[in-house]
């Protein structure tokens, strides 16, 4: 019954977060998808670093789950977990021999990894989350490998039913090798491990097993062997993914149990059972175990919560001094472009801000109406790698959108309404009068004009009538739409990005005063 | 796939029978033959609402039944091109093309799309600017422009600088044709009309804006499927800041309304309304010595009608 259970949550979730990352038609709002990312501890952890107050909520809840169920988070929850089963499902040997056998805990290697992983976070580098949590990692798969199959499939329907209009197509654009490969690199890599040993990937390396091995090693509810019953017959640890059923000493290890009840349907003599823990005592060595776990513990719930704050609290103090600093004019930018900074997508305040806490789930990449969102390279330096930014080859921000800042599941983009957008400044405009298409062919063009929102840049009188660009780079907000129209190579117009963004003023206007005559026909 | 195919094969006749320069002339014939002729080269409307508008001017010319015929389908072309709200004149307006679509239907049209290649993102286009539910609401059909597979490269028999062009095949293959653009200020066009809303039908506009843009625009007004009827919607007009706009403020309530066959020449009128010379829009200039359609209006017979 159990098992049953686990098995139907795990599909519900597993399907949930493959469609928020393939959904390229954004049949769910936004609100949906962000709730559906409140069940998954990374983003629950980060928020409540960035956000506090509510978002407390999701980790609590996680938290409790896991002192009372132990893992079970892994086996129903996660979405990578629920895909390495999917592997090992695939991948079982057709032959009846011996699958799983219990192993001994890889404690030193899960625990140094997550240490690190949370020390070089605390430090303000999120370059291995991004690299090892499962959340993150489950959407560069779905987002890079999974949704490009689902619209070249769209485009197929699209092609076969084009006189209805029906099924509409869509550009397959956006995508880049490194992202691509990885996610690949990720997915072969999972593969393997699952088919070879079940949930090895979530008991040795996996950060977030980890840290949920600490809350789960005494859970209320545990998985008991029962000593008068069990005959050590083995059936339940050949079953066990996670390699943490010891028949012989009938113990199991609820540090890396998953919660999937295997051995609970396996078992032919009923000695398997999933309660509140007492009724068999544990032995003295472990409680000295025990308080070793609680320092860690501890440790660990120190680092979270008190060591971020003094680290989000540097940073900005280190925003004002650099703010104090800048005054920088690039008016001689060479031919062709230069871009000294990235763009980050507006609501992620500062470049710092955003790759700090950013672990490149491509949640906002699937989301971005204009696919203007594209992992990154090395634009942001290596702790940045795979996290969004924003390219104007490809395409332009919206000005009147605010979507990546209603779905990022970890506060990098922190939620900004239409109005605010408006006024943040991303990056500024820059003019390279000699590429302009005005300048030399002597002919009007305008698109970079045609396309701004805010008339930063606008068409000035130039001479023989005709029209030149000029940037007030006071109102711009740097959304690229001058640059992605811009018909020049390389561009005339280009937006290089503010590694700390600034607030762009609102454009003046006022009412134009002309008495019309309604009567009047001017010709 | 089969229409696609149809489409290249038709475009390669088109060509031949717009090269032979009899294609639009021999409309013309037939449509004046019918419509019992008391109508004008040009209609202008002032002063009422945009569907009112529209009401006048049909019926001034002797109803749509004079380009739309029983069973056939239409193609409209409004100006969807941005994300901004119908209060802002960037976009045509909704209850205009509404009534437009309605008279299609009323004059047995099979049916009605509507369609353009935006600027900003095309369904948040259709959406904001009120024009999706319009049409739907009047019975027609929004179709998107936002892909190359919709649109077919065409060669621009005429064209100076523009020799090939890729269209939307709804422009290709749809029986009748009608331009609806919005009278707007543009940065540097200076004035967006009828002839600059068939850029909406192109898929590459870069090349356009990189190969002289007045010439390209002028060049497309001869090519072979012209608009079989242009109607301007100068309810609001954006006097600044065009072709986008920054607010409502840059926008006038002129409550006007012209058509006409002639591009060139409502681009005129259309000139002369807005408050600037014709000579100024390079791009009219052009396009009359291309022989598109005439800047003198002197000659033409235009219905003036006050609301």
């Amino acid at each position: 019954m159990l098992k049953k259970i686990r098995v139907v949550l795990s599909v519900v979730f597993l399907l949930l977060f493959a469609f928020i990352f393939v959904d390229f038609k954004h049949v769910l709002p936004e609100s949906w998808v962000y709730f559906i990312t409140r069940f998954q501890l990374t983003p629950a952890v980060l928020s409540v670093l960035v956000f506090g107050g509510f978002a407390v909520v999701s980790l609590i809840f996680l938290v409790l789950l896991t002192i009372i169920f132990g893992r079970v988070y892994c086996s129903t929850l996660c979405p990578l977990g629920a895909l390495q089963d999917v592997f090992t499902r695939l991948f079982k040997p057709r032959k009846k021999k011996r699958r799983f056998k219990y192993s001994k805990p890889n404690n030193w290697l899960r625990y140094s990894i997550l240490a690190i992983t949370v020390l070089l976070f605390v430090a303000g580098n999120s370059l291995l989350l991004n690299l090892l949590d499962p959340y993150s990692n489950f959407g560069k798969i779905f987002s890079n490998l999974v949704r490009p199959v689902y619209m070249w499939v769209n485009n197929q329907m699209a092609a076969l039913y084009e006189n209805s209009y029906k099924v509409i197509p869509v550009e397959i654009k956006g995508y880049r090798w490194l992202a691509v490969s990885y996610a690949a690199l990720f997915l072969v890599i999972i593969a393997a491990m699952s088919a070879w040993r079940g949930r090895l990937f979530c008991n040795t390396i996996c950060p977030v097993g980890a840290m949920l091995s600490l809350f789960s090693r005494k859970s209320f509810f545990r998985i008991q062997l029962d000593k008068e019953k069990c005959n050590s017959c083995g059936l339940c640890a050949l079953q066990c993914k996670a390699e943490c059923i010891d028949t012989d000493n009938r113990t199991v290890d609820m540090s890396r149990c998953v919660g999937c009840f295997n051995c609970l349907s396996v078992c032919r003599s009923q000695g398997v059972y999933f309660s509140i823990a007492g009724k068999n005592r544990m032995p003295e060595n472990v409680l000295l175990h025990d308080q070793k776990r609680r320092f860690l513990l501890g440790g660990m719930v120190a680092m979270f919560t008190l060591i971020p704050g003094v680290r989000l609290l540097s940073a900005e103090q280190k925003h004002q001094q650099r703010g104090k600093g800048r005054g920088r004019d690039n008016h001689h930018e060479p031919v062709p472009v230069v871009r000294e900074h990235p763009l980050s997508p507006p609501g992620s305040i500062s470049h710092e801000h955003f790759t700090s806490l950013c672990t490149a789930c491509h949640l906002c990449i699937n989301a971005c109406p204009k696919q203007v969102l594209v992992p990154a390279f090395m634009e942001y330096g290596l702790k940045g790698m795979m996290q969004p930014r924003l390219d104007y080859s490809v395409s332009f921000c919206n000005y009147e959108c605010v979507v990546c800042s209603q779905v990022c599941p970890t506060g990098a983009i922190l939620r900004v309404n239409n109005e605010e957008k408006k006024q943040i400044q991303i990056g500024k405009a820059h003019f390279v009068r000699r590429n302009c298409v005005v300048i030399t062919d002597k002919t009007d063009c305008g698109a970079c004009a045609e396309h701004c929102p805010t008339q930063a840049v606008r068409m000035v009188q130039h001479r023989n009538g005709l029209f030149v660009p000029e940037v007030n780079d006071e109102i711009c907000v740097g959304c690229g739409a001058c640059e992605h129209a811009c018909p020049t190579d390389p561009k005339a117009i280009y937006v290089d990005g503010n590694p700390i963004h600034k607030k762009a003023e609102m454009p003046q206007t006022e009412a134009i005063k002309k008495e019309i005559d309604f009567n009047d026909f001017p010709f | 796939m089969k229409r696609r195919a149809f489409i290249t094969k038709g475009v390669g006749a088109g060509i031949i029978a717009g090269g032979i320069g009899s294609f639009s002339g021999f409309e013309k014939v037939f449509a004046s033959g019918q419509a019992g002729d008391n109508s004008c080269d040009l209609v202008a409307v002032r002063g009422g609402e945009p569907a009112q508008m529209l009401d006048l001017a049909l019926k001034a010319q002797g109803g749509i039944g004079k380009y739309v015929k029983k069973g056939q389908t239409v193609v409209i072309k409004p100006n969807i091109g941005w994300d901004v709200t119908p209060e802002r004149g960037g976009n045509t307006n909704p209850f205009l093309v509404k009534r437009l679509v309605e008279h299609c239907f009323n004059a047995g049209a099979k049916q009605v799309y509507v369609f353009d290649n935006t600027c900003d993102k095309w369904d948040l286009c259709y959406k904001s600017s009120g024009i999706e539910q319009a049409v739907k609401d009047a019975g027609g059909k929004v179709v998107p422009g936002h892909t190359e597979s919709y649109y077919h490269e065409v060669p621009v028999v005429k064209g100076v600088n523009l020799k090939t062009t890729k269209v939307h095949e709804l422009i290709l293959e749809s029986d009748v044709f009608i331009n609806v653009p919005v009278l707007k200020h543009h940065g540097s066009a200076r004035l967006t009309v009828s002839l600059k809303n068939l850029m909406g039908v192109v898929w590459d506009r870069r090349f356009w804006h990189r190969n002289n843009l007045h010439q390209c625009i002028a060049d497309f007004g001869t090519f072979y499927r012209k608009p079989d009827l242009n109607i301007v919607d100068a309810y609001r007009v954006m006097l600044r800041n065009g072709p986008r706009g920054v607010s409502v403020e840059d926008v006038v309530e002129m409550k006007s309304l012209m058509l006409s066959e002639d591009m060139v020449a409502l681009d005129t009128a259309s000139a002369l309304l807005f408050g600037i010379e014709p000579e100024e829009v390079n791009y009219i200039v052009l396009a009359e010595k291309l022989g598109v359609g005439t800047t003198d209006l002197n000659k033409l017979n235009i219905n003036r009608i006050k609301v």
